[in-house]
């Protein structure tokens, strides 16, 4: 699903990621962790194509991220879920239309969209809450929208970036777990995480950057 | 949840999702739109104002030049003669004139009998002057030069050479009102045209400023998108139907603005037409004319802003700094 080939990328000076060789399963869950500055977020923004890497190759799906043209950018995103540390919702849309963009731009009819976003609220446990705004929602409330906006439509690639950061424990653990169950029915998870406890918690591999490399890669034990 | 696989998306393709994705641009320029009423509101107004000058004065020059065509344009030289009639002998000359085309002589008495007519018999300035009182009017032969003589150098040279014969008292060149006067309408045909100029690119300007201002408002809700997938389209989509809709509200108050200054208008220039014995020339249709202003306000405001949406786009990812994380 996921390869990336003696992959480089700098900053001005500095190297945000240096020689990273990675190869990823389809449906395989995956913590990145490291310190900050170690390349979690580099490594998301280039399997997100938002940038290129300066050096080696980033391959998902058996696209080349590198060479991928601009205007077929998009095209690769709607199969991408990406949930990010601040949620980004739309402020003067309700949590229904945050929900349904996804699915609109995967080209969704509208007639089918509906039940997608109820049947995403009721995964993140945001049942009903279809007509709220996001400034109505507490912290951890617009965090579970914006896992659910990333779930919704049923993205072949899933990438977050400390999607736990401003939950509490437990529910840290609900959404972990809901990742894992997408990631069972074939969906691959990249989580960038400083939660190593948490991660600890879930079987999948976790990733170990430092400085801009990969330094390890380990199995981890679900619930062990 | 369950269908289809991962990574598989929705069912519409081609143009039914060309469609849907349209669907969405409209009802988020409506709800845009709807949450600004005033400001819409404010914008047509601009807009039309902007549009319904040049507009307003266009028809105004189209009226003067359409009823302008009714009046004699070919120029003449009238030569006159202190003699009670023009010269035979020079008559049966000017006829053999390479550059003339037709001539007309008319006596002294013919002249005179023309200038009570003119006068009317019932006033008293007319029964006076056209006494025994009245001195002797010239006897005058109307020169009609041939068309490749009518240029203003030609018909001078001519003129003086006819003033120069023997008998004649002067000449006149008519219709020198008539060139002064297509003279003033085309100087200020190229004034309204440098106006229209002007006040389009205001258009095109303020809609594409008001576009730019939108967008960079909506940055950071644009950028979440892109994130998602748009593509440049459906970013942009709402943003021109939301100009489209300035457009269309702008020129609809100016094209109606326009048919109802015509028609109040109209009588003011029917008296005039009717006090120069002349009929009213419609000068070009005012509905089409309507029609084109309406046509001008949508393509100004939709080029305006593909114009600020290309720019911003164009320039999105210098314009976004990434967002914590990612």
């Amino acid at each position: 699903m996921i390869r990336l080939s003696q992959v480089g990328k700098r900053y001005g000076d500095r190297d945000a990621l240096r020689g990273v060789d990675l190869e990823l399963p389809r449906g395989s869950l995956n913590f990145l962790m490291g310190p900050s500055g170690a390349g979690k977020s580099t490594l998301l923004r280039l399997l997100l194509a938002l940038e290129r890497p300066d050096a080696g190759q980033v391959e998902v799906a058996g696209i080349n991220l590198g060479t991928l043209p601009r205007r077929q950018r998009p095209a690769y995103l709607r199969r991408v879920g990406a949930v990010f540390q601040d949620p980004q919702l739309l402020a003067d849309r309700t949590v229904y239309q945050n929900l349904a963009l996804p699915l609109q731009l995967a080209g969704y009819p509208e007639a089918t969209q509906g039940p997608r976003v109820r049947a995403a609220l009721g995964q993140v446990g945001l049942a009903g809450a279809e007509g709220r705004l996001p400034w109505a929602l507490s912290t951890g409330e617009r965090q579970r929208v914006g896992i659910a906006r990333a779930l919704v439509h049923r993205p072949a690639l899933v990438l977050a970036d400390e999607p736990t950061g401003n939950l509490d424990p437990a529910l840290s653990a609900e959404i972990m777990a809901l990742f894992q169950r997408f990631q069972q029915v074939g969906v691959t998870v990249v989580i960038a995480t400083h939660d190593v406890d948490l991660a600890q918690r879930f079987s999948g591999q976790a990733l170990h950057l430092e400085g801009g490399r990969l330094v390890g890669q380990a199995p981890l034990g679900a619930a062990s | 949840m369950s269908a289809p696989a991962p990574g598989e998306g929705g069912s519409l393709k081609g143009l039914a999702r060309w469609r849907a994705d349209q669907r969405y641009a409209l009802r988020e320029a409506r709800q845009t739109l709807r949450a600004q009423t005033l400001g819409t509101a404010l914008i047509a107004l601009t807009l039309a104002l902007a549009l319904l000058l040049p507009a307003a004065l266009g028809r105004v020059l189209a009226l003067t030049e359409g009823n302008l065509a009714h009046w004699p344009t070919t120029p003449r030289i009238n030569v006159f003669f202190g003699s009670p009639e023009p010269p035979a002998t020079l008559l049966a000359r000017w006829r053999a004139h390479r550059e003339i085309a037709a001539l007309q002589a008319q006596s002294s008495e013919a002249s005179r009998a023309e200038f009570r007519a003119a006068l009317g018999m019932e006033t008293a300035l007319s029964r006076g002057l056209a006494g025994e009182a009245m001195p002797p009017l010239p006897s005058v032969v109307i020169v009609t030069p041939r068309p490749e003589a009518q240029s203003a150098a030609r018909l001078k040279a001519l003129a003086e050479e006819l003033s120069r014969e023997a008998g004649a008292l002067g000449v006149q060149v008519d219709l020198a009102w008539v060139e002064r006067l297509q003279g003033t309408l085309g100087f200020f045909t190229e004034v309204l045209v440098l106006f229209q100029g002007l006040l389009t690119a205001a258009v095109v300007l303020l809609v594409g400023a008001l576009t730019r201002m939108a967008l960079l408002e909506r940055l950071p809700a644009l950028r979440t998108l892109r994130l998602l997938g748009a593509s440049d389209g459906f970013l942009l989509a709402p943003f021109l139907y939301q100009a489209l809709a300035y457009g269309v509200a702008g020129g609809l108050l100016a094209a109606l603005s326009l048919l109802a200054l015509e028609s109040s208008l109209t009588p003011a220039l029917q008296a005039l037409a009717t006090a120069y014995a002349l009929p009213l020339a419609p000068g070009g249709s005012a509905a089409l004319a309507a029609l084109s202003v309406l046509a001008q306000a949508v393509c100004f405001a939709f080029l305006g802003a593909l114009g600020a949406g290309l720019w911003v786009l164009g320039r999105f990812d210098r314009l976004t700094a990434p967002s914590p994380g990612l």
